[in-house]
């Protein structure tokens, strides 16, 4: 299936995808909150079932890996996406510890498979039961035998089924059966990813951010500015305190962006295009670009190398997803978004 | 840089300004100032806060700021981060 075909797909219907670059890992006993507490940078506020959104930083703060954080009961799933060329499981180790507490790598019991799009909600309510379809957003459930995650970096319904590996085939053709009804496809890493940088979702996988901290992508939101004890602390602290230089921003254009590409303003150099991609709704071009932070504001016409451009406020795609309401909508019976 | 280049850039950091406040007093964001991000999302992920505090924002701006935004500005849809609030009030078009 083609890239385009497989984002019309998330866009509109329902994707699925074995979500192999997502590893997850369960953390017990005694110290087992107090140990993730002093692993990652963020607030770990939760109550039972819910989740929240991190990073992993390395020593001047640059990115790891992407973390996210679920409480089950007095334990912990850490769904994890480390940058490529690194373990998870070795980052992870390193700042937990050993004492008191066990991190189970599950992936040789489960494996993991997500469902994306706007009508996912219905197609799991089918499959697995009704209680998916009011599944608060960043929360867990068990459910039918295997555990959802509601999270998602696609900005459409998103869902991480960890499913034990003696359940996937009887629970995948389940799902790709009852999934004809809404006309259920293929997903790849490709497509998720492309619909992360619309969705102005950060995604480890991205090289032309690794050089970059928090501050400066925008993700201070993943912090938790009274913990200082984290590995990356010390960095981020000193670049909150002067302030960043430079920052993520958002292009959009008719015509392709290059990476790399300097973007300029009036004449001045104020950055370079980081990555780029076309609209998956048809609407030009999407770019993220690193620019001086005193300039990094949406609403300029700007030159991305040859293309004439504009920075704006992500995200750049207003998601179906935002405006489904279970009560009234289903792909099902035909009741759509009006 | 054109004046009217520089006059937007510091318009809009005013707004930004403004928003971080009302974020932090109205709707009791535990962040320092500096520390939202410009883009950050404002409901789920993000800063966190729900549709009440959506309109509670709004109002709490147009008070302050004293213009009334357009009904599609209290939609979740035009309030998704901090950049799509200010770009309602300063007249910016959206991104696709």
């Amino acid at each position: 299936m083609s890239l385009e075909l497989e984002l019309q797909t998330l866009r509109t219907r329902v994707g699925l995808v074995e979500n192999r670059h997502l590893e997850v890992f369960r953390v017990e006993g005694a110290r087992a909150f107090e140990a993730v507490d002093d692993a990652v940078p963020q607030r770990l506020f939760l109550q039972d079932a819910q989740i929240t959104q991190t990073l992993l930083l390395a020593d001047d703060a640059t990115i790891v890996a992407d973390l996210q954080i679920a409480r089950d009961d007095e334990a912990f799933f850490l769904l994890c996406e480390a940058r490529p060329g690194l373990s998870a499981e070795a980052l992870l180790r390193e700042r937990l510890g050993t004492n008191e507490v066990t991190v189970q790598p599950l992936s040789a019991t489960h494996a993991v498979w997500s469902v994306h799009g706007p009508w996912a909600w219905e197609l799991l309510g089918e499959a697995l039961g009704q209680e998916i379809v009011g599944q608060p957003y960043l929360s867990l459930q068990h459910v039918a035998g295997v555990t959802c995650f509601r999270g998602g970096k696609t900005g459409e319904f998103g869902y991480d089924l960890l499913v034990p590996r003696a359940e996937v085939e009887p629970t995948i053709t389940r799902l790709r059966e009852l999934g004809v009804r809404y006309e259920l496809g293929p997903l790849s890493l490709e497509a998720l990813d492309h619909a992360a940088l619309e969705n102005w979702f950060f995604s480890v996988r991205f090289d032309a951010l690794w050089p970059y901290t928090p501050v400066e992508l925008q993700l201070q939101w993943r912090l938790w500015h009274e913990k200082h004890a984290y590995r990356g602390a010390s960095a981020v602290a000193q670049q909150q305190a002067g302030g960043a230089a430079r920052r993520l921003t958002v292009l959009h254009a008719d015509a392709p962006m290059v990476a790399q590409a300097p973007v300029m303003l009036e004449g001045e150099r104020i950055g370079h295009v980081l990555r780029s991609a076309r609209h998956s709704l048809g609407k030009g071009h999407v770019a993220w670009a690193m620019l001086d932070a005193p300039v990094a504001m949406a609403g300029l016409r700007v030159q991305a190398g040859d293309v004439a451009a504009r920075t704006v406020s992500p995200p750049t795609v207003q998601n179906e997803s935002l405006g489904i309401d279970p009560n009234k909508h289903s792909f099902r019976y035909g009741r759509r978004v009006g | 840089m054109n004046p009217q280049t520089s006059a937007y850039l510091e318009r809009r950091r005013q707004v930004l300004a403004e928003v971080r406040d009302i974020l932090i007093t109205r709707l009791k964001v535990e962040r320092a100032p500096e520390h939202i991000d410009p883009d950050a999302f404002l409901f789920g992920t993000g800063l966190g806060l729900d549709s009440v505090d959506a309109v509670e924002l709004v109002v709490a701006l147009e008070q302050r700021l004293g213009l009334k935004l357009p009904e599609g500005a209290r939609t979740l849809r035009s309030l998704r981060t901090v950049g799509t609030v200010i770009d309602q009030v300063l007249g910016v078009e959206e991104a696709p």
